[in-house]
């Protein structure tokens, strides 16, 4: 019998679909020429420029405080979700799950205008604390799920060994269950930080007119065409992403 | 043995969504005793250590050790120690902070905790294997190590859910003695669970025999094969053969059951005074160079017999018959040489000292 050529076929289109237009952002980031579609010879000027503009410098930095802000909130109140569902038995812990999970499912688009609408039924002065109350609530269901999964996976046995030795609740806790935790709490961050550094749509939402983060800097100036400065930063962000996934690979290889 | 009770069960009932597991059982235990419970799976032995663990609370009963009630205290305030029925050892823990953790937690220095888990290591004849990986090792030394975990803490009681169940066959004779070895050096009590009778009667000073939620014969070894209460401890522990007769019920072990006539003249354990060979009936036993026997039982019984099916296991040829009232009884014996067939007649029968009157609870 032949081998079917079909998963050859599948693999090639799904990789040219993927990497083909990273690859040429990455070339173009490197184009002398000013006009996009032009090759005008190889150039490093437009990663200059960029780190000469202050303006994406300080929506990087708001994002960054963003993202980690964020993500560290969200992975202690995730985590400590998790735990609790999977402790306490309640009739009640199905429904909490189905609604954690919630966020992930419901359009952008919508959660930015409900967000806008408490914020402004509450009075908060849009900025980076809205932002930030906002990006903790949709990243905590992907803390919630990984934690979740785990703790599914866990022997429940060796919790009970662990009391049986005379540990209580909070040493337990600390001893036992995070540890066993915590690549899932690593990855979980991994993925909200991605989230967050990541989102336009609720973000318009929810920020000010002083605050910009760096997606929202991005889209702005698209409005006015893609200049090659924003192809280099695309470049740089593609590499740091790929860099901060291949770490989360070694880390988890070395705990597997 | 009232003078020395060192744990008791007192009127343990337990129920789970599932039904009732736990239907009120006592029992008191010595100081230093091994003591193994016994039942078939769901037989409410886990439950019942459980309790006495702290991991599970009675609905009913008190839990007393060493004269003070233990009922409502947590866990990790019990001098009581577990070892789990799959390790449950801590993955990201090293050998040696798997064994010294109980320590740990009770703030001893770290080289007394090093000191104490070598000592540990080395009556678990695991030495030298402090710095692995736990998943580095295979399970007969998890076994061990889950046992080191649990004694470095001089618990009053060791309570082993089916420790040996997952190891084969060889390595469980010899975790047998070890555990056995270990106990009568330490000195200490230990509430042995199992499913498997050859295990119990080879460690227990005594057995406790479970079946759905209560006790049906506690004893020694020797009373639970030789004089069980029930038909059911009879069958489990024993394999006997439950024979009704008359409105009474009777236990008796397949080695014990004479085959009469037909059979190859070969040595039965049931065999012996009061059994006496008569006369041969060559013909019945055509083309064989043993020759057959005829034996008469002087007192006990005798019944005429079909063969059902011959079967070899566990290092013994087990010959199946059917009565003429259609109940089925087992003989057993070692060796390979029958010249039985299926289908064939022939007689069988047993002394009457080894048939034990036994209360029918229907198994």
């Amino acid at each position: 019998m032949r081998k079917s050529r079909f998963p050859a076929i599948y693999l090639a289109v799904i990789t040219a679909l993927t990497f083909v237009p990273i690859v040429v952002t990455i070339i173009y980031s490197f184009n002398a020429s000013k006009i996009t579609s032009v090759w005008g010879g190889f150039s490093l000027s437009w990663y200059k420029e960029l780190f000469r503009d202050r303006d994406l410098f300080r929506a990087l930095k708001n994002s960054l405080i963003l993202g980690f802000a964020a993500c560290l909130i969200s992975a202690v109140i995730g985590t400590l979700g998790a735990v609790g569902v999977k402790r306490t038995g309640w009739k009640i812990n199905d429904f909490i799950s189905y609604i954690s999970r919630l966020p992930i499912m419901i359009p952008e688009i919508i959660l930015g205008m409900v967000y806008l609408a408490v914020f402004s039924f509450m009075g908060f002065k849009f900025g980076m604390l809205t932002l930030i109350i906002a990006h903790t609530s949709f990243c905590i269901p992907y803390i919630f799920m990984m934690v979740s999964d785990r703790l599914i996976g866990m022997d429940p046995q060796i919790e009970e060994a662990a009391r049986d030795l005379g540990a209580n609740a909070r040493q337990v806790f600390f001893d036992i269950t995070l540890p066993s935790i915590t690549p899932a709490i690593l990855s979980g961050l991994l993925l909200s930080f991605a989230m967050s550094f990541d989102d336009v749509v609720i973000s318009v939402f929810v920020t000010g007119s002083t605050v910009n983060t760096l997606p929202i800097k991005i889209y702005t100036r698209m409005k006015t065409g893609v200049t090659p400065e924003i192809n280099a930063l695309a470049a740089i962000m593609i590499a740091v992403t790929m860099i901060i996934l291949f770490l989360n690979r070694l880390y988890q290889r070395k705990h597997d | 043995m009232a003078d020395n009770i060192h744990l008791s069960l007192k009127g343990i009932r337990k129920s789970f969504k599932s039904g009732e597991v736990l239907k009120g059982i006592d029992l008191d235990i010595a100081q230093g005793e091994f003591i193994t419970l016994l039942g078939a799976s769901g037989c409410g032995k886990t439950t019942t250590i459980r309790i006495i663990a702290g991991l599970d609370m009675p609905d009913e009963g008190r839990v007393i050790l060493d004269g003070a009630d233990i009922t409502d205290l947590p866990p990790e305030k019990r001098n009581v120690n577990t070892i789990f029925q799959n390790y449950a050892l801590f993955p990201h823990m090293n050998v040696a902070d798997n064994i010294s953790y109980g320590l740990k937690i009770r703030k001893v220095s770290k080289a007394e905790r090093r000191a104490k888990a070598e000592e540990m290591l080395r009556l678990v004849r695991l030495e030298g294997r402090g710095d692995r990986k736990v998943s580095e090792l295979s399970g007969g030394q998890k076994q061990r190590v889950a046992i080191a975990r649990a004694l470095i803490n001089e618990p009053k009681v060791l309570l082993l859910d089916e420790p040996l169940g997952a190891l084969d066959l060889k390595l469980r004779r010899q975790m047998q003695l070890e555990l056995k070895r270990m106990q009568k050096q330490l000195g200490i009590t230990f509430i042995y669970i199992t499913h498997d009778q050859e295990e119990a009667i080879n460690m227990s000073d005594r057995i406790a025999v479970m079946h759905k939620g209560l006790f049906e014969q506690i004893g020694t070894p020797d009373e639970i094969y030789y004089r069980p209460k029930t038909s059911y401890v009879a069958n489990f522990v024993g394999n006997a053969n439950i024979i009704r007769e008359n409105g009474k019920t009777y236990a008796v072990r397949s080695e014990n059951v004479v085959i009469l006539e037909k059979e190859a003249a070969v040595h039965f354990e049931g065999a012996g005074p009061g059994i006496t060979e008569s006369a041969q009936e060559a013909e019945s036993v055509p083309e064989t160079a043993v020759p057959a026997q005829k034996l008469t039982i002087k007192d006990g019984s005798e019944y005429d017999a079909k063969v059902l099916e011959k079967s070899f296991a566990g290092g013994q040829l087990r010959i199946e018959f059917e009565l003429k009232d259609g109940q089925h009884v087992v003989a057993s014996r070692s060796g390979l040489n029958s010249v039985l067939t299926a289908g064939q007649m022939t007689r069988i029968g047993w002394r009457a000292e080894h048939a034990v009157e036994v209360i029918d609870d229907g198994i």
